[in-house]
């Protein structure tokens, strides 16, 4: 910290305020500046949400209804809507417990098994997570519905065994659709926990005699444990907040986000949507306060000074199982993205098989949709760019200076990731409405700003997560020679977190790129994104259209991901960190 | 130091309110914002057909559902005209509308517009079955609302729920086609009939012959059969209610000339063309039915009460939630 001290002899008024105006402020101002953003775009539109939710149901009225509870009363005695909340509770822990059975097995396998292509396993094994939910849930009706092409090409081969598959519709099709979806946050973070983690201990354990199985239960897994108990949260807030799957394939078994849209898209009822929304939010919250009870427990830092090379089984059975276990999972979980892509080539696909093969839904993308991808890139490549310098400051200041009320700020900045999406975009809807005192719709604005709140967390977990591995003595040793803290940030903090900025740009970067629930509520004329036309095209049935989009951005994305993955030292899972 | 931190913080909020500012361009450009409640597509063909008469408006549309398009009026958007929007949706945002009485006015009788010419109607969202013929041939075909409980059709059915614009319709209609109750609706959901939160789902699961029959506007009828999905429309025989929607110039748009024009544009013959491309029945009396389905003349309709479909949603719908 520089501090210049010049105390003249003749006037000690003059020299405080001179002190005071030349010490370091440069900490406070950070700090400062992106709390005061925080809490206009974040705290103000969730508080409004909250207040909201006490407020007369009541349609088209945006202005004051007056106090009530009439809403819970509405919710907790409606039986369809308790009925959707045990779906939704059913749903999502299912959900979570069988991403968890997949996802270990295949993070350990890919960390720990000498198998080819792992670098291209990592790659693919994210793809699920990044299409938008409503595409993907199509998908499943076009493989597995009641006429659906993998369905009856199964049951052709089973059914002489007196067997057949049912079709999707119904509980059983949105876990597993579901599943298929997001294991791969618990995939991704347990192959980062369980590679990162330090093969030392184990092979301690080994020299000592330990078996295998003692290792894994006494070692491995609860060094991992906390990223597993981030993962599994991730997948629940997800579940527990998706639309898209529910509305396409779970038939009459409606969920909480069924009825915000219920509420808000047929009703025009803020108020009442805020209601569900806090009812959201508070299982939520209790979920992240278990998940806080099994993980605090279990805490362990894994630094390792030097790094070892992880031993890896080498055994022929071992590489075959794994193989084949990660091999099929990939298959089934990246089955929407092969037929959209086979979609994209064909005018229609309403029977057994696509009709009509053509070249046309591609070739009419420069027409129809240069404006949207202009958007696309453009409003999602600036906000990652804010997000990497926001979220990498945020997470420096926070991790080494740890001013006072940084744990506020880390709960602000994490709020968004941990609450549904649906609940965030109405949130920021009711605040900055065109009636509001902060009239924001349709402009770039208020989409980056979004994108920004609901994206920052990436950057700065990932980069937290590093800097907590990081020895401060080479940041130290720059600042005992003179150096400001931004100098020392600039010059060493950076460089050596920079596959951590790297990992969490890409993250958003590439779920910013395919991000459909905050903009379809806040976009204007101008300011129409690919995702935005992809919905709609979805909506007019009009398929053909909608996956030679979502093509041309999946290869983007899978592009900028096998790309960060070849450089040494990004990997996704620790912009997933909790 | 400090000044390369004061920068780059500079930086951020000067990119930030760069675009919170960059709305005020240029005023000469003439302009027109259209949001519209149909598709992405018809949107474009009624821009398309505008565009080609007035080349100097540049027109964008916002495509939304009918009740966010309400939802995004009242709160002051600057939208300049909303189009494809059902009556009641109309009625909901009627203080955010401008009166003009457009040069088409003496095309459109009474009930076709607005008293205070708020709004007038260029479309009848018709509500009819819509079956796929794969699955359903011959006597298998229902004829009648009251065919829709019969066990044969048990888990074929697929509808929009009642909190969607049509679903309620529906729902409406079976209440006063049972005599004021919801009986035969109750019938139906026994008949594990699927109820969809959007109204598209269900028509494309019947062009899929994910479900056999539907309940839905005719232009998805008439659209899924020209791409040659193999569906079919019924028009039941007690007839189905008469429901319209439209077009009205908002309060709160910028380009008021440009609306006027679009106003006069989608009720004049050409207008009603355009609309009637789109496998929608069109108001304007002057052209006839979409093609491939029935004119107006040869339709058979039972009393629609919008006032009181209004007034009875909410207890209707809780007692549809009731029964469900």
């Amino acid at each position: 910290m520089s501090r210049k001290y010049s105390i003249t002899e003749n006037g000690a008024e003059k020299s405080k305020l001179k002190k005071f105006l030349q010490k370091d402020f440069s900490q406070f101002i950070v700090f400062a500046v992106p709390m005061i953003f925080l809490a206009i775009f974040l705290l103000y539109p969730l508080a409004i949400t909250l207040v909201r939710a006490f407020w007369r149901p009541d349609s088209f009225n945006f202005k004051f209804t007056g106090w009530s509870l009439e809403g819970f009363e509405q919710f907790f005695t409606t039986k369809l809507y308790l009925r959707s909340l045990r779906n939704s509770i059913v749903l999502s822990v299912s959900v979570t417990l069988l991403t968890l059975v997949i996802g270990v097995p295949m993070g350990y396998c890919v960390a720990r098994v000498k198998i080819p292509g792992k670098k291209l396993l990592v790659s693919l094994g994210i793809l699920p997570i990044i299409m938008p939910s409503f595409v993907g849930a199509y998908t499943w009706v076009i493989l597995l519905g009641n006429k659906g092409v993998l369905r009856a090409a199964i049951n052709w081969f089973i059914s002489p065994f007196g067997i057949t598959i049912p079709s999707i519709y119904g509980m059983f099709g949105m876990i597993l659709a579901m599943t298929l979806t997001y294991f791969p946050f618990v995939f991704q973070m347990s192959y980062g926990a369980v590679s990162s983690a330090n093969a030392l201990l184990e092979e301690a354990a080994m020299l000592m005699g330990a078996k295998r199985s003692y290792i894994m239960r006494t070692i491995t897994l609860p060094l991992i444990i906390p990223s597993l108990g981030a993962a599994a949260l991730l997948v629940f807030v997800r579940a527990i907040g998706n639309f898209g799957i529910p509305a396409v394939v779970g038939g009459n078994n409606y969920v909480l986000p069924t009825l915000i849209s219920f509420a808000y898209q047929g009703d025009g009822d803020i108020n009442f949507a805020s209601t569900i929304s806090l009812i959201n939010v508070l299982i939520t919250g209790l979920v992240l306060y278990v998940q806080k009870y099994v993980v605090a427990k279990r805490e362990y830092e894994t630094i390792s000074a030097t790094h070892t090379d992880i031993k890896l089984h080498e055994s022929l059975g071992a590489r075959l199982f794994a193989s084949i276990f990660c091999l099929i999972i990939l298959i089934f979980s990246l089955l929407p993205q092969v037929t959209i892509i086979v979609m994209s080539f064909f005018r229609n696909w309403t029977g057994l098989l696509p009709v009509g093969f053509t070249f046309e839904n591609y070739l009419s993308i420069p027409k129809n949709s240069s404006k949207e991808m202009f958007n696309s890139f453009f409003l999602s490549i600036s906000a990652t760019v804010m997000c990497a310098v926001f979220g990498s400051i945020l997470a420096y200041i926070a991790e080494r200076k740890k001013p006072k009320g940084a744990a506020l700020l880390d709960m602000s900045i994490m709020a968004p990731f941990i609450l549904p999406g649906t609940v965030v975009s109405i949130a920021l809807l009711s605040a900055f409405g065109a009636n509001s005192i902060f009239k924001m719709t349709g402009t770039y604005a208020i989409l980056l700003i979004s994108y920004m709140i609901r994206r920052t967390p990436y950057v700065y977990r990932s980069v937290s997560a590093n800097l907590t591995q990081l020895n401060p003595s080479l940041e130290e040793a720059s600042t005992i020679s003179g150096a400001t803290w931004f100098y020392t940030f600039r010059r060493v903090s950076v460089p050596l977190i920079m596959p951590a900025i790297i990992s969490g740009s890409v993250m958003t970067l590439t779920t910013l790129l395919q991000e459909l629930s905050t903009t379809i509520l806040l976009y204007g004329p101008k300011t129409r994104t690919v995702p935005i036309q992809i919905y709609n095209k979805v909506l007019e049935n009009n398929l053909g259209q909608a996956s030679a989009l979502s093509t041309i951005l999946l290869i983007v994305v899978f592009t900028i991901i096998y790309g960060m993955n070849s450089r040494k030292g990004s990997d996704v899972s620790s912009a997933l960190k909790m | 130091m400090k000044k390369t931190l004061l920068v780059a913080f500079i930086l951020i909020l000067a990119i930030t309110t760069v675009f919170a500012s960059g709305k005020k361009e240029s005023e000469e450009a003439k302009e027109l914002v259209i949001y519209n409640g149909g598709s992405d597509s018809e949107g474009q063909k009624m821009i398309d057909a505008f565009q080609a008469k007035y080349p100097n408006i540049k027109v964008t549309q916002v495509q939304d559902k009918s009740t966010n398009i309400t939802t995004r009026v009242l709160q002051g958007e600057e939208a300049d005209v909303v189009t494809l929007i059902a009556k009641e949706n109309l009625d909901a945002m009627k203080g955010s509308l401008v009166s003009y009485k457009s040069a088409n006015d003496g095309k459109y009788s009474a009930d076709l517009k607005d008293a205070e010419y708020k709004y007038y109607a260029t479309s009848m969202p018709l509500q009819v079955f819509m079956y796929n013929t794969d699955l359903l041939k011959g006597n298998d075909i229902p004829k009648s609302w009251f065919d829709l409980a019969l066990p044969k059709y048990k888990g074929k059915i697929v509808l929009g729920s009642p909190s969607t614009g049509s679903g309620y319709a529906q729902l409406y209609m079976m209440y006063k086609l049972s005599g004021d109750n919801l009986d035969l609706v109750k019938k139906i959901i026994a008949n594990s009939t699927v109820y969809l939160p959007d109204s598209t789902s269900g028509p494309a699961g019947v062009e899929r012959g994910e479900y056999a029959i539907t309940i839905t506007g005719e232009k998805n009828v008439g659209q899924a059969i020209a791409k040659g999905s193999p569906v079919m429309y019924l028009y039941p025989d007690e007839g189905t209610g008469q429901r319209i929607e439209g077009c009205a110039i908002v309060a709160n748009g910028k380009n008021q000339e440009a609306a006027k024009l679009f106003m006069d544009f989608i009720t004049s013959k050409e207008g009603a063309e355009v609309i009637l491309s789109m496998s929608r029945r069109s108001t304007h009396p002057d052209v006839g039915g979409p093609a491939g389905l029935p004119g107006l003349t040869d339709l058979k309709f039972f009393p629609y009460n919008d006032a009181e479909a209004s007034k009875i949603k909410k207890q209707l719908q809780a007692e549809f939630n009731a029964l469900m």
